[in-house]
C-alpha cells in the first residue's frame, strides 16, 4: 500500500530492525509490545489515510451521484426532498430521461451563457498569467524597487473580502464612479463605464485573481538557477531573449498550474459576476444559483452544475498534459 | 438590507375588534393599555418560568441580523430569562433553500429538522407553508396572532406568521423631477422620456424590481387572474405576462446603464444616492432608513402611484415534528414578537409595518410610516414568482 512507504512506517520499520538484531529472551516480550504498537500504528496510519477518502466520497462523491440522478429524472429516493420543492422536473425512467438536459441546451440563452463563461475565464486566466509572469520575471532579471512595491500591490487583494471588493468595483467603475468621471473630464462621455459588463467581470476577476498567480510564480522565478540566466547574459543576451527563451520554458509547469487553477476558480466563482456582471448573458456561478434559489428548478440546475463539471474536467486535462510534457521535456 | 421579501401586508384584512396585550413586557404595554383601554386583552398562555431552548434560522441582510440579536431576542430574554435562543444567520439567505431542503427530509421522515423555528430572505418559508412543512398557526397557541390581518394569514394558509413587512414606493429626486409620475403609465412615459435616469434591479435579487415588474404584468391581466395568481401556482394564466414583457423589454435601452439591472435592493440605492439615475422602485423601509442615515439626500422623495406595488410580509414558520417542549417555547416567543410593543421596536428599527394590523399601533409609531400608506396589492404566490423570474431572464435583459 503506497501509505506504508510514509515516514511513520519509515520509522516502525527502523524499530523492528532494532528488535530483530537483539533476541535476548529479556527483551522478548518487549518485541510482542512493540509488534502490537506496530500493528496498531499500521492500523490507525490505514484509518488516517482513509478519512480524507471518506470525507471525500461522503461529501463530494454521494452529492455528486445524487445530481446526476436528479439530472437524469431520478426524483424519488434520496432526491425526493428536493423534488417535492422543486417546479418543472421532468422525470426519467429505467436509466433515465435527457429532457433536462435537451431542454436547457435547446435554450438559446443557455447557450450564451457558456459561451460567455468560457470567453470569460480563457481571458481571464490568459491575462493573469501574464500580469503574474511579467511582475515577477521582470524583478528577477531587472530587480528594482518599483517592480517590487508592483508585487507587493499585487497580493494585497488577497486580504479584501470578495464580496467588498465587488461591491467597491462595481461602483468605481459605475456611470458615476471613478473612471468615467476621468473619462468625462477628458471630454469623453461613457467609455469606462465597466459595471454589467462582462469585461467588468475580467477586470475584477483579474484584480481576484493576481494575488495566488503572483505568489506561485515567484516560487516558480526563484527556482531558476543564476548559472542558466548569467550564461545567457554572458553570451550576450538581451533582458527579453532570456525571459523568452532561458527563463520561461522552465516555468511552464508553473505557468499551467496558474493558468488552470485561475481557470477554475473564475469557472466556479458566483460573487464577483453576480454583483458587477450583466443580466445577461450570465456566467454559470449566477446562473446555477439563479436556476436553484429563484426559479426553483434544482433538477435544470443539476445540468448547468454539470456543465461546470465538464468544463472543469477539460480544464483538468490541460493540467495534466501540461505536466507531462514537463516531465518528457526533462 | 432584506435581499428579496414577498406577500403583501393587506390594509383591508378582517376587522380586529382586540388589542392583545402581552402581558408584562415592558413600560410599552401600559402605554398601548392606555391608548386602547377599549380593546380586549389575550391573556398570555406562557408563564416567565418557562425553561429549554430552540434553534432558528434566519435569512436576511445585517439589518434582520441586528433587530434580532441587539433588540427582539434580548427583549425576549428580558421577559423570559430561562429560554434559550440559539440564533443561526444566513446573510441574504445564501442558505434558505438548502436549509428549506433539510426541513422537506425532515418532516418526510417524521423527523425535528433540528431547527424549532424559520425566517427567509426568499420565498422560502412561503413555499414551505404551502408545501405543508410548518405547524398550522391558531390563536390558541398564539393568542397575539388574532391581531394579524386575515388576508396576511391567507397567503400562507394559517401555517406561518408574518412579524413585519415592507412594501415597494417609487422614489424620485425632487430637485431634478418637479411632477413626478402618478401613474405607472405616466411612469413608463418618463421612463422613455429620461433615458438611463430609471433603475430597478433584478428581480432574481431583489424584491423591488420584482414588484415594479409584477406591477407591469398587472396591466395585461384581468383583477380575477392577478388574484388567482396571488393565491394560486395558475400556470395558464402565466401566458398573460407576454405583453408585460414585451414593454419590459422595450426599456432595455431606457433604463440605466442601457438595460443594466443593479443586482438588489441596495445597489439601486446605491445609484440613486449618487445622482446616477434620479427615479427608481425602492422598499419603503429601506429608503426610509437610508434616508433617515444620511446615504440619501434630502431631495429624494418617495411616492405611491396607481396602481401601487406591492407589500410584503416577511413569515416565522414552526417545522412539523418540532418536539412538542421546544414547540411551547417558540410560541411563546412568537407570541412575544407580535406583542405591540415588540412590534413597535420593529417599526422603528427597520422602518417597517407592524405584522399586526396599523390601527392597533401607538399614533407616535404610526407616524413613522402611515405618510405611504398600507400595502395594497396582492403579490405573486411564491411558485408564480419563480416563473415569473426565469421568464423575465429570458425575454427581457
Amino acid at each position: 500500500m503506497a501509505l506504508s512507504s510514509g515516514p511513520l512506517s519509515a520509522e516502525l520499520t527502523a524499530g523492528v530492525a532494532v528488535t530483530d538484531r537483539d533476541p535476548s529472551p529479556a527483551r522478548r516480550p518487549g518485541k510482542r509490545r512493540r509488534a502490537s504498537d506496530e500493528g496498531t500504528r499500521g492500523g490507525l496510519t490505514s484509518l488516517l489515510g482513509f478519512l480524507p477518502l471518506a470525507f471525500l466520497l461522503v461529501f463530494g462523491g454521494i452529492p455528486i451521484v445524487l445530481s446526476l440522478l436528479l439530472m437524469l429524472g431520478h426524483l424519488g429516493g434520496p432526491n425526493s426532498a428536493v423534488s417535492s420543492l422543486g417546479q418543472d422536473e421532468i422525470p426519467g425512467r429505467g436509466i433515465g430521461t435527457l429532457g433536462a438536459i435537451t431542454q436547457l441546451f435547446e435554450n438559446h440563452a443557455y447557450l450564451q451563457d457558456i459561451s460567455a463563461t468560457a470567453i470569460v475565464f480563457v481571458v481571464t486566466s490568459a491575462v493573469v498569467l501574464v500580469f503574474a509572469t511579467t511582475l515577477t520575471l521582470w524583478h528577477r532579471l531587472r530587480p528594482s524597487r518599483a517592480i517590487a512595491t508592483l508585487q507587493f500591490l499585487a497580493v494585497i487583494p488577497l486580504f479584501i473580502p470578495v464580496v467588498i471588493a465587488s461591491f467597491s468595483l462595481w461602483t468605481f467603475w459605475g456611470s458615476r464612479g471613478f473612471t468615467n468621471s476621468l473619462a468625462q473630464l477628458a471630454g469623453i462621455s461613457n467609455a469606462l463605464i465597466f459595471s454589467g459588463k462582462l469585461q467588468g467581470v475580467v477586470l475584477a476577476e483579474v484584480w481576484v485573481s493576481l494575488p495566488f498567480a503572483v505568489l506561485l510564480m515567484r516560487a516558480g522565478v526563484a527556482s531558476l538557477t543564476d548559472s542558466s540566466l548569467d550564461a545567457a547574459r554572458d553570451a550576450g543576451a538581451r533582458p527579453l531573449t532570456v525571459a523568452w527563451r532561458i527563463a520561461l520554458p522552465q516555468l511552464r509547469k508553473e505557468a499551467t498550474i496558474v493558468f488552470c487553477f485561475t481557470a477554475v476558480g473564475v469557472l466556479g466563482s458566483f460573487t464577483v459576476p453576480y454583483i458587477i456582471g450583466p443580466s445577461s448573458p450570465l456566467m454559470l456561478g449566477v446562473d446555477a444559483v439563479n436556476t436553484f434559489s429563484s426559479y426553483n428548478q434544482p433538477q435544470q440546475a443539476a445540468v448547468i452544475g454539470f456543465t461546470i463539471f465538464v468544463l472543469a474536467a477539460l480544464i483538468g486535462c490541460l493540467y495534466a498534459l501540461g505536466s507531462r510534457r514537463r516531465r518528457v521535456g526533462r | 438590507m432584506v435581499v428579496k421579501r414577498r406577500r403583501l401586508l393587506v390594509g383591508a384584512g378582517a376587522a380586529v375588534s382586540c388589542l392583545t396585550l402581552s402581558v408584562g413586557f415592558g413600560a410599552g404595554v401600559s402605554a398601548a393599555a392606555g391608548r386602547t383601554a377599549h380593546a380586549k386583552a389575550h391573556a398570555n398562555p406562557y408563564p416567565k418560568s418557562l425553561h429549554g431552548g430552540f434553534a432558528f434560522y434566519s435569512g436576511g441582510d445585517t439589518n434582520v441580523e441586528q433587530l434580532w440579536q441587539d433588540v427582539l431576542i434580548p427583549s425576549f430574554n428580558r421577559a423570559y430569562p430561562h429560554i434559550k435562543i440559539n440564533y443561526v444567520f444566513s446573510e441574504h439567505g445564501t442558505n434558505d433553500v438548502t436549509t428549506l431542503d433539510r426541513v422537506a427530509q425532515a418532516v418526510k421522515n417524521h423527523q425535528s429538522s433540528g431547527f424549532a423555528l424559520l425566517e427567509s430572505a426568499t420565498n422560502a418559508v412561503e413555499l414551505a407553508a404551502r408545501q405543508r412543512l410548518f405547524i398550522p398557526v391558531t390563536t390558541k397557541a398564539i393568542p397575539n396572532s388574532a391581531n394579524v390581518p386575515s388576508a396576511s394569514m391567507a397567503v400562507v394558509k394559517n401555517d406561518a406568521v408574518p412579524y413585519r413587512g415592507s412594501k415597494v414606493v417609487l422614489a424620485y429626486n425632487s430637485a431634478t423631477v418637479k411632477n413626478p409620475p402618478k401613474t405607472l403609465a405616466q411612469l413608463l412615459s418618463w421612463i422613455k422620456a429620461n433615458p438611463g435616469k430609471f433603475a430597478y434591479c433584478n428581480p432574481s435579487g431583489g424584491g423591488s424590481g420584482q414588484y415594479f415588474i409584477e406591477d407591469v404584468l398587472n396591466q395585461y391581466l384581468s383583477k380575477s387572474a392577478v388574484n388567482t395568481l396571488a393565491f394560486n401556482h395558475a400556470t395558464s394564466l402565466e401566458a398573460g405576462w407576454s405583453k408585460g414583457m414585451a414593454v419590459l423589454h422595450s426599456l432595455n435601452s431606457d433604463v440605466y446603464g442601457n438595460g443594466t439591472y443593479p443586482a438588489g435592493n441596495t445597489q439601486v440605492l446605491t445609484l440613486l444616492g449618487s445622482g446616477a439615475v434620479q427615479m427608481a422602485v425602492v422598499w419603503s423601509d429601506q429608503s426610509t432608513s437610508a434616508l433617515q442615515d444620511g446615504q440619501l439626500p434630502k431631495s429624494v422623495k418617495l411616492t405611491d402611484i396607481t396602481p401601487a406595488f406591492a407589500g410584503s410580509p416577511v413569515y416565522l414558520g414552526v417545522p412539523k415534528y418540532t418536539p412538542k417542549n421546544q414547540v411551547r417555547l417558540v410560541d411563546a416567543f412568537l407570541n412575544f414578537i407580535l406583542s405591540v410593543p415588540q412590534q413597535a421596536k420593529v417599526v422603528k428599527r427597520l422602518a417597517g409595518f407592524p405584522a399586526i394590523k396599523v390601527s392597533l399601533m401607538t399614533a407616535t409609531v404610526k407616524s413613522e410610516f402611515t405618510a405611504l400608506g398600507e400595502a395594497e396589492s396582492l403579490p405573486y404566490s411564491a411558485q408564480v414568482v419563480s416563473d415569473m423570474e426565469r421568464v423575465w431572464q429570458q425575454d427581457v435583459p
